[in-house]
């Protein structure tokens, strides 16, 4: 009886590390995660993770096809974007807010052209090198 | 005397109950009756199953959606108290409560995008099927079944639990135990891609997506009417 428990337990484990070893994800993804607890996870194109206690995170994976070149068509290298995330303290009822404006390939090459979105895009860099040198003051 | 015989008489009867009927034995079919506590526990709480194009529910599952509008962003929020498990795109096992958001965007433009390689035409439209009247913008408790349909994956996923869970898929592979929350956004390549989420108000997200082979030229005023005064 013990050992059918035992070995039914390690197929368990043995199949969730698998589980876990597998399903990395080949496209273009932003996740973030905030963790209070145990948490033993596998995030798209990462290592395994383990968190004992707290922990957040925030992840942006683009994935580049080797040898692709930007063509008329297709240009897998043009990113203009803002990845803005803002957690509170969970115990407080403290909110979760994600602000998030990103390009790619062609569209990204196309939102670089307006005037509009440039001064968007100068105006929001400003505003993060202020707080940068306001944290390190 | 009288006590040895009702012994004798006693020890009769067990032998009998040995030999005719068995020994009922807790630790020989405590597996068994795990699995049967398992499946009553499934049946009595929430089960999920999103694959392809119908998700559908089983079980106590409250419900909340934004309105199902082509020309806005489609939000979909599930929460599901105590045993739950999910399966098809996502596989997962877990007790506590789960709280699940799902949201396709509001696309710019006439022309196809291509989001994980699936095709997201202008419409990002989703139906729902319930036994009882679906109100929407409030929560909706389904007990028995609830059906949803729609016509494209979300791009934008938010899961919370608060528990234990086991997930498997696309989403994570994770074994987790306490508070934790993920999500996870898909944007479309050679797409523009505009998400503003408030936990505390999902239902008023904004996800808006153009894409580079719109007939439409980009709405820069209409992408940046929060953000520019």
């Amino acid at each position: 009886m013990k050992k059918r428990t035992i070995r039914s337990l390690g197929c368990l484990l043995g199949l969730s590390a698998l589980a876990m070893l597998g399903g990395c994800a080949k496209t273009l993804v932003f996740a973030t995660g905030t963790t209070f607890g145990l948490d033993i996870s596998q995030r798209p194109d990462q290592t395994i993770n383990v968190t004992l206690g707290y922990d957040r995170a925030e992840i942006a994976s683009i994935p580049a096809p080797q040898k692709a070149d930007a063509t008329k068509d297709d240009d897998t290298y043009a990113v203009l974007g803002i990845f803005n995330v803002h957690y509170g303290n969970p115990f407080r009822g403290d909110p979760l807010t994600l602000h998030q404006f990103f390009a790619t390939g062609l569209a990204a090459q196309e939102a670089a052209k307006r005037p509009q979105l440039r001064e968007f895009f100068g105006k929001k860099a400003g505003e993060i090198s202020r707080q940068s040198k306001e944290k390190v003051q | 005397m009288l006590g040895i015989t009702r012994n004798f008489r006693r020890q009769k009867a067990d032998a009998f109950a040995m030999k005719h009927v068995g020994v009922f034995s807790p630790r020989k079919h405590l597996l068994d009756l795990l699995l049967v506590e398992v499946i009553i526990l499934f049946v009595g709480n929430g089960c999920a199953w999103r694959m392809g194009r119908s998700e559908h529910y089983l079980g106590p599952t409250f419900f909340c959606s934004s309105e199902q509008d082509n020309k806005r962003e489609n939000v979909v929020q599930v929460r599901q108290v105590g045993v739950f498990g999910e399966g098809g795109r996502q596989w997962g096992i877990g007790i506590g409560v789960s709280d699940w958001l799902a949201a396709t965007p509001q696309v710019l433009g006439e022309a196809e995008v291509h989001t994980n390689n699936k095709e997201m035409g202008p419409s990002g439209g989703t139906s729902f099927r319930l036994l009882s009247p679906l109100v929407i913008g409030r929560w909706n408790l389904s007990l028995l079944y609830l059906r949803r349909e729609k016509d494209i994956d979300p791009s934008f996923v938010r899961r919370a639990t608060y528990g234990a869970m086991v997930l498997v898929g696309r989403e994570v592979n994770a074994m987790s135990v306490g508070i934790i929350t993920r999500t996870w956004l898909w944007p479309p390549h050679n797409s523009l891609a505009v998400l503003r989420f408030d936990d505390r108000f999902p239902l008023d997200m904004r996800f808006v997506v153009w894409n580079s082979r719109s007939e439409k030229e980009l709405p820069v005023s209409e992408i940046l009417k929060e953000d520019l005064p």
